[in-house]
């Protein structure tokens, strides 16, 4: 028996409108792995990003009548999930200014990331390229997930930053030269990562 | 390296090329070992960070998330909402109500034509405040 083609966004957008929650269901496990991952870029792991995900679908669903199509809905869930993740960074810092140093914080972060990866060496170079992106403040963590990780284009990553896309260049270019300064003693540049 | 060259480089960076464009981009890396040691850098750091990102995004996505949340949408809300709710609704009210008062005594008490003591502040004028200090409250008549 041959399988019928999924149905697209724009039906299941339609039907989630009319209150088929299957439909939109069927939309969350379609784009689930996206939010996650930029969720991720941007908080790392920890248990603020199930709740910082599960806020970018309950935005969309409360958000369904003024969604016209204009972007897809796969751009208009990583703006969503970007707007939030800076907020969650936001009141990260306030929290963490009052109570604690980020040290600890970042610690925490990285020490509950490396005991869920088996292998060690894998997961030590996975370690670095997290601690690198850690130490990129999050204007440039927010460029260089939607055009490093999510694969935007330079003009989709300004116009889901909301910012001109000389901005993002420059952005890009800071958070690469951070980069490669940070991974600069372990990552081999002529070839594959060491 | 041409003009035209080193425009198809710096786009390949930014955006998919077309057919044409990525054709030229082959050939422009065969011929030149700078322009390919640079694409390689730029792409190794790309491909590196991507890696390890969508790696921990596939692995943070939580068991049973999209169930999870259409039961969250669907769920009906709890008489305890209800009653924060309800709570909310009356506070605004009685606060918004209680600024208009308030208001409206400093307005009348700021400027009712009763004679006020030269002592009195402005604070103790608007909320109508019996003056306060310590001759008023002992009733001396000092010299």
């Amino acid at each position: 028996m041959q399988k019928s083609a999924p149905p697209p966004d724009d039906e299941l957008v339609a039907r989630a409108r009319k209150g088929d929650v299957a439909a939109f269901r069927l939309l969350v496990e379609r784009y689930e792995g996206r939010v996650f991952t930029t969720v991720v870029g941007m908080l790392g792991r920890g248990d603020e990003v199930d709740d910082v995900a599960q806020e970018t679908f309950i935005r969309f669903y409360e958000t369904l009548e003024r969604f016209r199509g204009e972007a897809s809905v796969g751009t208009y869930l990583t703006r969503i999930a970007m707007n939030l993740s800076l907020n969650a960074i936001k009141r990260r810092k306030r929290w963490t200014a009052r109570f604690l140093s980020t040290e600890f914080i970042i610690g925490t972060r990285h020490e509950a990331a490396v005991d869920s990866i088996p292998g060690a060496e894998q997961s030590e170079q996975r370690e670095r390229i997290r601690k690198a992106v850690d130490t990129l403040e999050p204007k440039l963590r927010a460029v260089v997930v939607l055009r490093m990780v999510d694969e935007y284009s330079t003009r989709e990553t300004a116009d889901i930053l909301g910012v001109p896309l000389g901005t993002v260049l420059s952005r890009l270019s800071r958070a690469q030269a951070k980069l490669r300064k940070v991974l600069g003693p372990y990552y081999n540049e002529s070839n594959a990562p060491i | 390296m041409t003009e035209r060259e080193r425009s198809i480089l710096l786009r390949s960076f930014d955006a998919p090329l077309s057919e044409s464009d990525a054709a030229a981009l082959k050939q422009i890396l065969a011929g030149s070992e700078g322009a390919r040691f640079e694409y390689e850098r730029v792409q190794h750091l790309r491909a590196a960070t991507r890696e390890v990102l969508q790696l921990d995004g596939q692995e943070a996505v939580t068991p049973f998330f999209a169930e999870r949340l259409t039961r969250r949408l669907t769920r009906p809300a709890s008489p305890r909402e209800d009653f924060s709710d309800a709570l909310m609704w009356l506070f605004q009210r009685v606060a918004i109500a209680a600024l208009l008062i308030t208001f409206g005594l400093v307005t009348y008490n700021l400027i009712s034509p009763l004679p006020l003591p030269q002592s009195q502040n402005p604070i103790e004028t608007a909320f109508s405040i019996p003056p306060s200090s310590p001759d008023l409250a002992y009733d001396l008549d000092l010299p």
